[in-house]
């Protein structure tokens, strides 16, 4: 497992709350940055991502798309450009 | 039934050491691989739902979901405690579906509550199983457990 650090997508239009936007992944806990004092907006955070979606400890688009192929949410182009 | 092998083929019941082809593997021959996940957190403080992992059924994969485990403890009183707790869904296209979901209003220091469920059944490619928290009350701080044991197969 790779980790990084990522950012986490706000509660958006789909009701999707925060979130980050990759296929599989799991948030390391205490690794947490917020965007305010209270504590209440998470930026960003560290996870593990499965290897066989990274190159050199980054989330590769060419690999996420192979391995969810035909998949609309990941198999398509600007995939992880909000990651 | 030694005598059987004299003078006359054996049928095939008779032959333990014979079995009939199979067309496929198992599920669990097929490149099984185990997919655990779990997210364990101490002294969270309110925040809204936040999915904490997320595990999506590769193409070409299918995935056994066996158990969920779900846990969550109040470890310092809020000013005002609102629902909190922990979930676990899976999402086809769309369609979400809450599979568990372990949550409470009790403000005392150590009320905990879990829950734990096996067999959950197949997930197919493109299905998305997901950890949340959630945490509506205003200041105290919770803990949390949520995790689940999938195998990732063949489809």
């Amino acid at each position: 497992m790779a980790k990084i650090r990522v950012n986490v997508l706000p509660p958006d239009t789909d009701n999707v709350n925060y979130h980050v936007h990759l296929p599989t992944y799991l948030m390391i806990a205490g690794t947490e940055e917020y965007s305010d004092p209270e504590k209440t907006k998470l930026k960003s955070v560290i996870v593990e991502v499965p290897d066989d979606e990274c190159t050199e400890g980054k989330p590769d688009k060419d690999k996420i798309r192979a391995k969810y192929r035909g998949q609309p949410r990941w198999d398509r182009e600007g995939v992880l450009s909000d990651v | 039934m030694r005598w059987l092998s004299v003078g006359f083929p054996a049928r095939r019941r008779d032959r333990p050491s014979e079995s009939q082809a199979s067309p496929r593997a198992e599920w669990y021959d097929r490149n099984a691989a185990p997919q655990p996940k779990t997210y364990a957190a101490n002294n969270v403080a309110p925040h809204v739902a936040t999915q904490r992992w997320s595990y999506t059924v590769p193409s070409g994969k299918k995935a056994w979901l066996e158990s969920l485990f779900l846990f969550v403890i109040r470890q310092t009183a809020a000013t005002a405690a609102g629902r909190s707790g922990c979930a676990i869904t899976v999402t086809q296209d769309a369609l979400m579906v809450n599979l568990l979901n372990n949550e409470f209003t009790d403000n005392t220091v150590n009320h905990l509550k879990d829950m734990f469920a096996t067999n959950f059944g197949i997930l197919v490619a493109g299905n998305v199983v997901t950890g949340w928290t959630f945490d509506e009350s205003t200041g105290g701080t919770m803990g949390y457990t949520i995790a689940a044991k999938l195998t990732q197969f063949d489809g």
